[in-house]
């Protein structure tokens, strides 16, 4: 797909998504669009997208905002079609943690992204019936990817032993 | 684990009723260390449930406590058997966010580095499948001529298998030796050697063990999240190189082989063509070699990463690979999401394929998705 | 009938096998690869720069002996090797060129305390 054809049908789901919603996106300068919405009408808009041909989930990732007290769930689109790639980024409240799942859209590929950040993040998807631990395992700690979990003091209470030397400066 | 606790995740998701629960892996030479319980009626798998993490590391939280130049040495290990593709991808990951411009001849060493991984990581899936099947002489042959590119990766990289981070951002760690460009050459004619050899050799095996076995329809691989050869053996031409070029890729001239089967012959041919393509590229490259010197990369102890997102997409040998980086303006990225192909085929794409299969073709099953289960982990 | 291994079995027979006689014989190892580290005391200006670029932190400044340290009254770079990776990023950063990579690699050991390497080698960890 030529980049000029590529960027026209961009810029046609840009003036849709912006006529529909009443979003400003962001395109930067390697093409990819960027769009914030708020939780609410973030299923209408993943809806939207996908059935505008977005039909590959790329990667859902959530990055955590401690002083916002928000997670930030980002989902990585693509379209084979159009040659488009689109993020979509909408913030959630930290202690609830809970969005619905994008199963109903993306099936198993956008199921075991979830999966690995609730186990990860502590994030809850509606919807995901199967939200089971995927990596580790015996772990009844915190999440751990979190900002506030202390993976340093963790290692040295757990592994470290004070009369190793290769393990000295770790432990000062 | 508590016993409960195991039960539980392995239940979950399965569509066994009933059945004899056989572990395939993780220990298993045929499988690498990841594991699948399969549950077998007889000599057919009704239920499969994969169980990973024995690879877990916890790289996206890593990333985030290091300097972009310590996490390109870390970035080999997303997936030694294609190190310097990973490299790669952070190494842009981490330019888009600077802005730095790369020097044409860096594109280039870039691309043909890359390539020679994409070259040896299909080697070493030859390899592993062949073994996987009994077909012993595709083991060694593969293993035989993939040898003669670590030894340039040792010439051009200082290490054989791990390439400490040599696509890194800002260019390369150091330009190619002197002497490189010939040593190409040389490898070049042994490497088609080596691809009449996969012909000449093996003319029953693979084709029997494989033709029809595993098959998967295209709109099962889009909804399951397949990339890269699984998916362009269901029919979609699909690959970031070609949709959306990246370093060079733009310029070179290069097929993506496709084919209507989906079955797992259908996935060994395609990337049986990638190495005749990625040769075909690495010619085109090393003719076309800008040939102004380049400076080695100084590495920085601190410098801040300028703040944005990006969220970057590459073509590995696996599939398709992304980052997507966020930074605040410190010294290390913070947030470092990696996606890598191997977690949508070691999970959705594998227990989909393995229902409903016999025992014996598991193997086939299994090492024609060419899974690695570090970049399923992380 | 493809004559599949045939043609190469026949060659095998006239050829010399690839076996190189280690420790007798051995590969040339090319310039420029990541073994085992030097350390030229001299040349060190305690920049400690070595110490923070390492992703592993397996160099840590360490004083000198007492009987050196007035000659040496800064900190010198100890290197674990056990947690080294070989990367080449300490060799790289140094100003001076006081570190650097050689081609060594026989450092297996069955002893965990040999695989530091002290700035004045004579001396105790």
């Amino acid at each position: 797909m030529g980049g000029a054809e590529s960027a026209q049908r961009r810029a046609g789901l840009l003036e849709a998504v912006g006529r529909r919603f009443d979003l400003d996106p962001h395109v930067a300068a390697d093409g990819s669009v960027w769009i914030t919405v708020e939780e609410r009408r973030l299923g209408d808009l993943l809806g939207f997208l996908k059935s505008s041909g977005l039909v590959h989930c790329s990667a859902i990732s959530v990055t955590d905002w401690p002083e916002d007290e928000t997670f930030e769930v980002t989902y990585h689109l693509w379209s084979y079609e159009d040659a488009i790639l689109l993020t979509v980024k909408s913030r959630i409240d930290r202690r609830e943690a809970t969005v619905d799942s994008a199963i109903p859209l993306w099936g198993e590929s956008a199921a075991i992204h979830e999966r690995e950040l609730h186990e990860l993040f502590g994030v809850t998807f509606r919807g995901n019936a199967d939200l089971a631990p995927l990596f580790l395992e015996g772990w009844d700690g915190p999440p751990p990817f979190r900002k506030d979990f202390d993976w340093r003091a963790y290692v040295r209470d757990t592994f470290y032993e004070e009369g190793n030397p290769h393990e000295r400066s770790y432990l000062e | 684990m508590s016993e409960a606790t195991w039960n539980e995740t392995m239940a979950k998701g399965s569509r066994a009723v009933d059945g004899f629960d056989l572990y395939f892996g993780p220990v298993h030479p045929g499988s690498g260390n990841f594991g699948v319980r399969l549950t077998v009626d007889g000599e057919r798998v009704v239920g499969a449930r994969s169980d990973p993490g024995y690879l877990h590391r916890g790289f996206e939280k890593l990333m985030e406590y290091r300097t972009p130049m310590q996490n390109a040495v870390l970035s080999d290990r997303l997936c030694i058997l294609e190190s310097l593709n990973w490299n790669l991808i952070h190494a842009e990951a981490v330019d888009q966010l600077c802005g730095t411009e790369i020097a044409d001849r860096a594109k280039f060493i870039r691309v043909i580095m890359a390539e020679f991984s994409r070259i040896q990581s299909h080697i070493i899936w030859y390899g592993v499948l062949s073994k996987a099947l009994g077909f012993d002489t595709g083991f060694k042959v593969a293993f035989g001529y993939r040898d003669y590119i670590l030894d340039l990766f040792e010439f051009v990289t200082g290490g054989r298998v791990y390439p400490a981070g040599y696509i890194c951002p800002g260019g390369v760690r150091r330009d190619f030796p002197e002497g490189t460009t010939k040593r190409i050459h040389a490898l070049l004619v042994k490497l088609e050697q080596m691809v009449r050899d996969f012909e000449a050799y093996d003319n029953r095996t693979i084709a029997v063990r494989c033709q029809g076995v595993g098959a998967l329809e295209l709109e099962d691989a889009l909804r399951l999240g397949a990339t890269g050869p699984v998916l362009r053996a269901c029919g979609l031409g699909a690959d970031v190189r070609r949709d959306a070029a990246y370093e060079i890729y733009g310029d070179l001239d290069f097929e993506v082989p496709v084919r209507e089967e989906g079955d797992a012959f259908a996935r060994s041919i395609i990337r049986r063509r990638e190495i005749e393509e990625s040769i075909r590229i690495v010619r085109q490259a090393v003719d076309r070699l800008p040939s102004e010197a380049l400076g080695p990369v100084k590495p920085r102890v601190a410098g801040k990463i300028p703040e944005g997102e990006v969220y970057v997409r590459n073509e590995i040998a696996r599939g398709e690979a992304a980052i997507y980086m966020r930074s605040i303006g410190e010294d290390c990225p913070y947030r470092c999401k990696i996606r890598g192909p191997d977690l949508l085929h070691m999970i959705p794409v594998l227990e989909h394929l393995l229902v409903g299969a016999e025992v014996a073709d598991v193997p086939a099953i299994y090492w024609s998705l060419n899974i690695c289960p570090a970049d399923m982990d992380r | 009938m493809a004559l599949g291994v045939i043609p190469q079995l026949i060659r095998n027979l006239f050829s010399r096998p690839m076996t190189v006689a280690f420790p007798h014989e051995a590969i040339p190892i090319p310039e420029g690869y990541r073994g085992e580290h030097t350390y030229d005391v001299e040349r060190c200006t305690s920049c400690t720069l070595c110490a923070r670029i390492c992703p592993n932190r397996a160099i840590e400044m360490v004083e000198a002996p007492e009987e050196k340290r007035e000659a040496y009254p800064k900190t010198y770079p100890r290197i674990d090797l056990g947690k080294c990776c070989f990367c080449g990023l300490c060799q790289d950063v140094c100003p001076s060129g006081a570190l650097s990579m050689t081609k060594g690699f026989f450092l297996s050991t069955n002893d965990r305390l040999t695989v530091f390497r002290s700035p004045f080698p004579s001396d105790e960890v």
